[in-house]
């Protein structure tokens, strides 16, 4: 297994958000997570992602992990193209090879020297994509990932990931609504603090 | 030392693109110091200098610039560092997770700090030396430069825990305000209190006024002032290295970083 999570509990105060949540998933999977609004599944994917602790539980990755965050978390003073130095420097890349195809594949190119601020949600969002995706990982997180995106670059978003799954890539997206549950490997449903197996899945290309 | 310098370079160029900022340097600071110099009174007034504890007699409008341009550099500086540090504390997080060396990006925000604090500083000074010429401007600059930093740092610090720009700004000018009014020899009727000695711009003050009106020169002071910009900073710096920890599942197993070096 390249990601395995077991019995994972977090609580705000008195407040329960993930009781007992365990899962696993093999390599070259796209696995997708739904819940009601405040059902936990953006504090259990920071919780995988390393950004916040559990107050129980274990999680094992197998291979290196890009995060995309639900909200765009950028500086709005950069450019995307500052944003994809610094971010090179982070994952110590030799080139932006893969980082300008993205762009050029989501329609970005034409604001790469804009500063943040001046882009529009959608725009952000697609740069928030990117950098979570540059460094071509074994393992992805993806909190809401298509927010805000237009119907063109939505389909984009799919083309990419059923290739980061054709690639042995595994992909972890959260959302709230289950639009894409044909597009996923398995699909599960966050509710009561734990995840449980929801049907209506096979994907498709 | 590419991470340090690519940091440095874009949160120079960031700092640059804050226009209040830059609307505040260019057209406050001058104006500060010019309504000090032509409103308060020329008049040689008497007032012990607590470093040394000898008795000079200044100007009433050299005073007040002095105190002024302290003022104005302290407001300017803290707002500007404090306004950089709400803008990028999520982005550093995910920056610093994703494997950015976090001593390149905190050597990169000293910089800044020390950069932005000087170029205020000599600017504040050269305008004063428009209006007048202290015994001693290089301590000036330095008297000034102490009180830059050490409320630039005070931004960053206040940063942690408040949460937009107008609670900064608010914050920072009524701590300028408590620290700054008591002090001043020609307003206040507290400037001998020896609690004063305590305040963050104490060592800022004493010092400009031995520039401005001695050739004497009792480095005292500047230890208050080396204390709070130790203090102050040693917090922000604490701080941001908690903020930018990665957190672990109670038993997390990785098979290396959460996002390791990957080679292509």
């Amino acid at each position: 297994m390249v990601l395995t999570v077991e019995h994972v509990a977090k609580r705000y105060g008195s407040r329960v958000v993930l009781r007992d949540v365990s899962l696993r998933v093999g390599r070259g999977r796209l696995v997708g997570v739904v819940g009601e609004n405040g059902a936990g599944k953006t504090t259990l994917l920071r919780i995988l992602s390393g950004d916040l602790g559990a107050d129980a539980g274990a999680v094992h990755i197998d291979g290196t992990l890009g995060y995309c965050p639900q909200y765009p978390v950028l500086d709005e003073e950069l450019t995307p193209r500052q944003h994809l130095r610094l971010f090179q420097i982070a994952y110590r890349l030799p080139g932006l090879d893969r980082a300008e195809s993205l762009f050029r594949e989501l329609g970005l190119t034409p604001y790469d020297r804009q500063p943040v601020k001046t882009l529009s949600g959608g725009t952000r969002q697609k740069l928030n994509l990117i950098v979570a995706l540059m460094h071509d990982p074994e393992v992805l997180l993806l909190d809401e990932p298509y927010q805000g995106f237009d119907w063109e670059t939505y389909m984009s978003f799919w083309h990419i990931a059923h290739r980061l799954r054709e690639a042995g890539r595994t992909v972890v997206i959260v959302s709230h609504l289950a639009y894409d549950t044909q597009r996923l490997d398995a699909l599960y449903r966050l509710g009561d603090g734990r995840l449980h197996p929801a049907p209506a899945t096979g994907a498709q290309g | 030392m590419s991470a340090y310098r690519t940091a440095a370079g874009y949160s120079l160029l960031a700092l640059a693109k804050n226009r209040l900022a830059l609307i505040l340097l260019a057209v406050f600071l001058p104006l500060w110091i010019t309504v000090a110099k032509t409103v308060a009174t020329p008049d040689l007034f008497p007032f012990r200098l607590r470093a040394s504890g000898e008795i000079l007699h200044a100007g009433g409008d050299k005073i007040t610039m002095i105190s002024g341009s302290l003022n104005a550099v302290s407001l300017l500086v803290g707002f500007w560092m404090f306004s950089a540090a709400r803008r990028t504390g999520a982005f550093d997080r995910r920056l610093t997770a994703a494997g950015y060396p976090r001593g390149a990006l905190l050597a990169a925000k000293l910089t800044t700090l020390l950069a932005t604090a000087t170029v205020v500083s000599a600017y504040a000074v050269g305008w004063m030396l428009l209006y007048w010429r202290p015994l001693q401007p290089g301590l000036l600059v330095l008297a000034v430069l102490a009180a830059s930093l050490i409320y630039g740092a005070m931004g960053l610090f206040l940063s942690l825990f408040l949460p937009g720009e107008v609670e900064g700004m608010v914050a920072i000018i009524m701590i300028s305000i408590i620290d700054l009014a008591p002090q001043n020899p020609v307003a206040a009727t507290t400037a001998n209190n020896p609690l004063i000695t305590l305040l963050p711009s104490y060592g800022s003050l004493q010092t400009a006024l031995q520039a401005g009106f001695t050739h004497r020169l009792t480095i005292t002071p500047l230890a208050n002032s080396l204390a709070w910009l130790a203090a102050l900073s040693t917090i922000a710096l604490a701080a941001f290295f908690r903020h930018t920890r990665t957190h672990p599942a109670p038993t997390t197993r990785r098979s290396g970083p959460v996002h390791a070096y990957r080679k292509r």
